[in-house]
C-alpha cells in the first residue's frame, strides 16, 4: 500500500552521502523516489509537501549522520528504517 | 496551571483502582491532521483515549485511527520491543489535550494498539511528559497531570 514511501526511503538511503554533504541538518522531501526540496524546519517541509503533493505519502526526514540518529533506550526503542 | 485527573472513577465518584491497574493512566485527547485542510469540511478530528506510557520514548497513534483520519504517512521507523524489531509507519499529526491547553505537533509512530488489546488509541510518551508534572498515587488510585506549559514545541524528528 505504501510502496511509494518505500521507494522514497530507498532513494534517501541511496543518496545519503550526497545529502549529508549538501543538506546536513535540513529536512528533505522525497516524492516518487526523487528529492523535491530541502527546508530548515519540519514545519516548512510539511507545508511545502502538503501544498505540492497533497495527502502523499511522501518522505520527510532530517538529514543527519548515523551517529546522530535518535535512539531511545526504553521499552520502545526507535531508529530510522 | 491547568490540572486534570487521569484515573478512573466508579459510579459513586470514588477512584477505581481495578480500572487503573487494568488500563493505566488515561486521559482524553484530540487527534487530527498536522495541517488544516484547505476545505474546512474535510477536517477530520477524533476525540479519543490516550494512555500515559512512561516506558515509551515518543507518543504513538493507532494505525486504524490514523487511516480513518487520513493522516499522512511521512516516514517509517523500526521499533525494537520485547517481541523483536518491527517496522512502523510514521504519520504527521497533531495531538491536543484541550483540558491542559497542550497541543503537540509533529511525527508520530503508528502502532496496532487496539489490535494488540490496548484500550486506548494513543500512547503519550516521555515527549509528552517532558512538558507536564504527573503525580501517580497508586494507593489512592489518583493520577494528577499538571501542564507545565501551555504549548509544546513542534517535534521535528522521531
Amino acid at each position: 500500500m505504501f510502496s511509494s514511501l518505500d521507494a522514497d526511503i530507498a532513494s534517501f538511503t541511496a543518496d545519503k552521502k550526497n545529502l549529508l554533504r549538501k543538506y546536513l541538518d535540513k529536512f528533505v522531501i522525497f516524492y516518487h523516489g526523487k528529492l523535491q526540496g530541502a527546508y530548515d524546519s519540519f514545519d516548512a517541509a510539511a507545508d511545502a509537501a502538503v501544498t505540492k503533493f497533497g495527502s502523499g505519502p511522501y518522505l520527510i526526514r532530517q538529514v543527519i549522520s548515523e551517529e546522530q540518529t535518535s535512539i531511545k533506550p526504553n521499552s520502545f526503542v526507535f531508529r530510522t528504517a | 496551571m491547568p490540572v486534570i485527573e487521569a484515573g478512573f472513577k466508579q459510579y459513586d465518584g470514588m477512584p477505581d483502582r481495578k480500572q487503573l491497574l487494568l488500563y493505566g493512566p488515561t486521559l482524553r485527547v484530540s487527534v487530527g491532521p498536522y495541517k488544516m485542510p484547505e476545505q474546512p469540511h474535510e477536517l477530520r478530528v477524533a476525540s479519543t483515549l490516550a494512555l500515559i506510557d512512561t516506558g515509551a520514548g515518543a507518543s504513538m497513534i493507532d494505525n486504524e485511527l490514523a487511516v480513518n483520519l487520513g493522516l499522512i504517512p511521512v516516514d517509517k521507523c523500526i521499533i525494537a520491543g520485547a517481541a523483536g524489531p518491527t517496522e512502523h509507519l510514521v504519520y504527521m499529526a497533531a495531538i491536543s489535550i484541550p483540558e491542559l491547553g497542550i497541543s503537540q505537533f509533529g511525527k508520530f509512530t503508528g502502532g496496532n494498539l487496539r489490535l494488540g488489546g490496548i484500550l486506548q488509541n494513543v500512547l503519550l510518551g516521555r515527549d509528552f511528559l517532558a512538558n507536564t508534572i504527573m503525580i501517580y498515587d497508586g494507593v489512592k488510585a489518583q493520577i494528577t497531570i499538571i501542564s507545565a506549559d501551555q504549548y509544546v514545541p513542534k517535534r521535528e524528528s522521531v
